[in-house]
């Protein structure tokens, strides 16, 4: 079965699944909103919005009910549920605070709750693709704001005024001509008996009296939590009897278990007992690899026993993958041509009558996500009843996932979303809480799974490793009219499907079929390749490869012409113009519909403006300084990037400053977007100069930070500086978590042509520089 | 400086543990290099080879006592078998920092550090830090809204304030070399510095 054309099997891209109805009884039961009451009314599915998003072709769409994300006590505190998981974004500070402003409530006397995995009740929850914001801000607009039309018809009527004559106001409901007022705890009983305005009817509050939305003054509802070690994560979870569980893996993806002997690990002091757990053939999605469990008293004392394991593996059919070898294939497969997944014009015609055309392939490998909390999960399985602990970025996926595991109801499986100690893609496979539910039921007590870093680097999903190999044909004038792309990379879908090949459309959306530049031949082509271990999502996926070609290409041309790079960038992207990409079948925009997010080459022109105007581009460099820039749309956000480095006599690399401009659209809290694009600097970074996954006979060879290294402190940007573009009235929101991340390494790679006159074209830098 | 030069038996040679860090030693190199520095500021108690006594340690102020294998890494015995889980194991092999604890004013990577090391001594965790959680460098974590998603940074904020008690007013440069040891993988790391710098100057 080929994913290109069963992309309903990748979760995310399946089209829109019909809700069942789901009864009263069944949504109010199990709610689990502290204290007060719900509000009550009847439910309603995905309303129609301002502007369209692909919110509902998500499995499960959107829910937008009050009674299901708010409550509101007598003493007036209001707790609303946060549905989509906190890895760092401030998700889970975000859209609650939306609710908040529209309903009027005070934001001191508001409790965030987390809610569990339930997309029937919650609407999707798989807090991935930067889309959290995008598809949910008018949803949460409408539920606070039927909140506040219920608080204020609730006062009216106790007042026997009309409810014109009312207004919410900071947490309290005011009758303007008497003076009077009460407060939300003083109305929650009767306004949970008003019914719920329908959403066309409701009046949304002016953006100018917003006290909270696009402020960015309110930190994160964790931020106590975390400074005091209060915060609790997926290792954080105790439950009495617990078991600590560390797991040997097969070192080789497709490989299994022959044989093991425990006898020395159950002679270590703590260890309770050795056994196998269950493994799924490759690829098999997100189901475990199976192997051998030590299960103890302390994490301690099981990963001290793992060690003293002895087993017998058999490796299977990736027992050769080499990663030299595979970059050399990759490599003649981009010098061929492949699958054609855009055209426009006669590329071969007009690559034959070019004055000049300039070639340039483009290696990045394997990437590992390393978030600073490795897998980790708790299950609690009884009968035929499952609860997990997990900090999953699916928790309507996760709890799915459980229940056909255990083969068991998914009435039955409680998935509680603990904070995410950074995701980056890893944690939207739920393959640890898999595990841990396998062997709670096994031991019949419950469990925590702990990953090692050594297992996260050696068993994850990695960013796939990718030949990007594009030829540009200029004429006498130096202006391009020809560009062909060849992308080749094992796929995501390959971790779904054996004898995947091409890359999915929404791979190919990623920076491949949408290359923005007004030229007049265009053949983007996809060759083929094999994958020979579980590929996944990392922040931001193929547009990092690709973003990191296109715009050191731009470089390129750039030098060939002996023109600004910034110029020339712009010159590249051409008019101001909406893209009209006819010839690409299945054209993936980041799941949302062209009409409302359409490629606009002016806003993308726009942030190459700004970061050019605030990261003074052209400013004078003292030698060996040198600036580069990149832009790039991802996310349906546009960002552009100017970085600066200086490279000195023996190729040590510092980057003074960086400058990023982003076009995220309508959005909500400009504090966290400031952070998420410090932070995509960061990761930037790290991509750019250490991030490697190589193996050799199958097996992964890096192992922990030593060998598999991330920017630390010392060697980070002296200074990020974020500005983001002002959105227009009716500019929906974009993505922010992960389009930062893009333009990083190609704007840091043209700085040290800028600097050296050297010109890198795999990644990562390593010891190119050095001299 | 090449860390893999330094004679780890020589205390006045002893870089500190967050230089350590950087130079991914193993574990058995840093731990050695742990004792060498206790033993600088204390008897460090030799323990034997197969011994199995009870141990005794105070906890952010309380004694503890373990009778198990005395090799278990301090930070399962704080997570595990005392339950205090504000600190964070990330690595296991102290490259990453976020297990980072105080021990006589030392900030020390617990998944590297046995209960036995630390027998007979004070260990601060986060928990323990402060009694309201304002102590200055958590007051300036805060005020600067540092953390993204947060795991790395009751490490970071142990290693500051480890930094703090020896050096009240770093420079910018030797807070990052300070809080080199320290992963953050969201990339906290502009406002982490701004913050130790804050909590320096006064909150």
């Amino acid at each position: 079965m080929n994913m290109l054309n069963h992309p309903s099997k990748l979760r995310g891209f399946e089209k829109q699944i019909k809700i069942e109805n789901v009864s009263r009884r069944s949504i109010l039961k199990g709610l689990g909103l502290a204290g007060g009451f719900v509000l009550a009314a009847p439910i309603m599915m995905r309303p129609a919005l301002a502007y369209e998003t692909g919110a509902g072709q998500m499995p499960h769409g959107t829910v937008v009910d009050p009674r299901v994300f708010v409550s509101i006590a007598s003493d007036g505190i209001v707790t609303i549920l946060a549905h989509r998981a906190e890895m760092g974004t401030g998700v889970r500070t975000s859209l609650p605070m939306i609710v908040a402003e529209e309903m009027e409530a005070d934001w001191k006397r508001v409790r965030v709750q987390q809610a569990h995995g339930d997309e029937a009740k919650f609407g999707n929850q798989d807090t991935d693709g930067s889309r959290s914001t995008r598809h949910y801000l008018m949803p949460m607009r409408q539920i606070g704001a039927s909140a506040r039309t219920m608080l204020e018809q609730a006062a009216a009527k106790r007042w026997g005024v009309p409810a014109t004559e009312v207004k919410a106001s900071n947490h309290e409901v005011v009758h303007g001509a008497s003076g009077r007022k009460l407060g939300f705890g003083e109305l929650a009983a009767d306004a949970a008996q008003q019914s719920v305005p329908s959403v066309e009817g409701l009046k949304l509050k002016d953006p100018k009296d917003f006290r909270y939305l696009g402020k960015g003054a309110i930190g994160i509802v964790d931020l106590h939590d975390i400074t005091t070690g209060a915060a609790r994560y997926g290792a954080d979870v105790r439950l009495p009897g617990m078991k600590y569980a560390v797991i040997a893996r097969p070192p080789v993806t497709g490989g299994k278990l022959v044989s093991f002997d425990g006898s020395e690990a159950m002679k270590v002091s703590g260890v309770e007992k050795v056994v196998e757990v269950k493994g799924w053939p490759w690829p098999s999605k997100f189901q475990p690899l199976g192997g051998v469990a030590v299960i103890a008293r302390n994490t301690g004392a099981a990963i001290k026993g793992r060690d003293a394991l002895k087993i017998v593996w058999e490796d299977g059919p990736n027992g050769k993958y080499e990663s030299g070898a595979y970059r050399k294939e990759l490599e003649e497969a981009a010098r061929k041509p492949g699958l054609v997944v855009r055209k426009e014009g006669d590329v071969e015609a007009a690559l034959k009558g070019a004055d000049k055309v300039i070639v340039g392939e483009y290696f990045l490998p394997h990437l590992a996500h390393v978030a600073m909390e490795p897998p980790v999960a708790v299950a609690d399985v009884k009968g035929d009843k499952a609860e997990i602990w997990a900090p999953v970025q699916s928790a309507g996926g996760t709890r799915e996932d459980v229940a056909k595991t255990l083969d068991i109801p998914q009435e039955n499986v409680t998935v509680n979303v603990t904070l995410l100690g950074g995701g980056f893609g890893r944690k939207s496979k739920c393959d640890f809480a898999l595990e841990a539910a396998l062997l709670s039921k096994e031991l019949g007590a419950p469990v925590k799974v702990q990953w090692t870093r050594e297992d996260d680097i050696h068993n994850g999903f990695l960013h796939t490793v990718s030949v990007e190999r594009i030829e540009a044909g200029l004429d006498k004038s130096g202006k391009v009219t020809a560009w062909r792309h060849r992308s080749v990379a094992p796929s995501i879908a390959s971790t779904f499907a054996a004898g995947t090949v091409h890359q999915a459309p929404f791979e190919l959306g990623m920076g491949l079929v949408d290359m923005p530049f007004e030229i007049a031949n265009v053949s983007c082509e996809n060759p083929e390749a094999a994958a020979h271990t579980r590929i996944g999502w990392f922040r931001s996926v193929s547009n990092i490869p690709r973003a990191f070609a296109v715009q050191s290409m731009v470089g390129e041309i750039a030098h060939a012409t002996g023109r600004d790079p910034k110029e020339m960038l712009l010159e590249l992207i051409g008019s101001p113009r909406i893209l009209k990409l006819d010839s690409v079948k299945d054209l993936w925009n980041y799941g949302e519909p062209y009409d409302s997010y359409p490629i606009d080459t002016a806003r993308l022109r726009r942030v190459v403006e700004l970061v050019a105007e605030k990261g003074e581009w052209g400013r004078k460099m003292p030698k060996g300084h040198g600036l580069g820039i990149a832009a790039h749309r991802s996310f349906v956000s546009y960002i552009a990037t100017i970085i600066e480095v200086a490279v000195d006599d023996k190729g040590k690399l510092t980057v003074p400053r960086v400058d990023t401009a982003i076009d995220c659209g309508t959005y909500v809290n400009p504090e966290r977007i400031q952070s998420q694009i410090e932070g995509a600097a960061i990761m930037g970074l790290s991509l750019a100069k250490y991030g490697e996954i190589t193996f050799k006979d199958g097996k992964v060879q890096q192992k922990n930070f030593d060998d598999c290294p991330v920017i630390r402190i010392d060697e980070s940007p002296a200074v990020t500086n974020v500005h983001i573009v002002p959105p227009g009235p009716d500019t929906p929101p974009s993505g922010v978590g992960e389009p930062g991340v893009p333009p990083f390494a190609p704007a840091l790679i043209n700085a040290i042509f800028a600097a050296t006159g050297k010109r890198i074209r795999a990644l990562p830098i390593g010891k190119q520089l050095e001299t | 400086m090449d860390a893999r030069h330094i004679h780890l038996n020589q205390p006045s040679t002893v870089p500190s543990f967050s230089e350590l860090s950087r130079y991914a030693l193993t574990a058995r190199v840093l731990r050695k290099a742990l004792l060498a520095h206790l033993d600088e500021t204390l008897q460090a108690v030799p323990y034997q080879e197969g011994e199995i006594i009870m141990i005794k340690l105070k906890i952010n102020g309380q004694e503890q006592n373990w009778g198990g294998d005395p090799d278990l890494p301090l930070l399962w015995f704080i997570r595990d078998e005392i339950g205090l889980t504000g600190t964070k194991f990330g690595c296991g092999q102290a490259l990453c920092g976020s297990c980072t604890v105080i021990v006589d004013k030392q900030a020390v990577r617990a998944c590297v550090t046995s209960v036995s090391d630390v027998r007979d001594r004070e260990v601060t965790t986060i928990e323990g830090l402060h009694p309201t959680g304002d102590h200055p460098v958590q007051k300036a974590w805060r005020q600067l809204n540092v953390p993204q998603c947060g795991f790395c940074q009751t490490g970071q904020i142990m290693q500051a304030a480890a930094l703090l008690m020896g050096n009240p007013k770093p420079s910018h440069d030797q807070i990052r070399e300070s809080l080199s040891g320290n992963i953050c993988r969201c990339g906290c790391y502009q406002r982490i510095e701004n913050a130790v710098h804050l909590a320096s100057t006064g909150v």
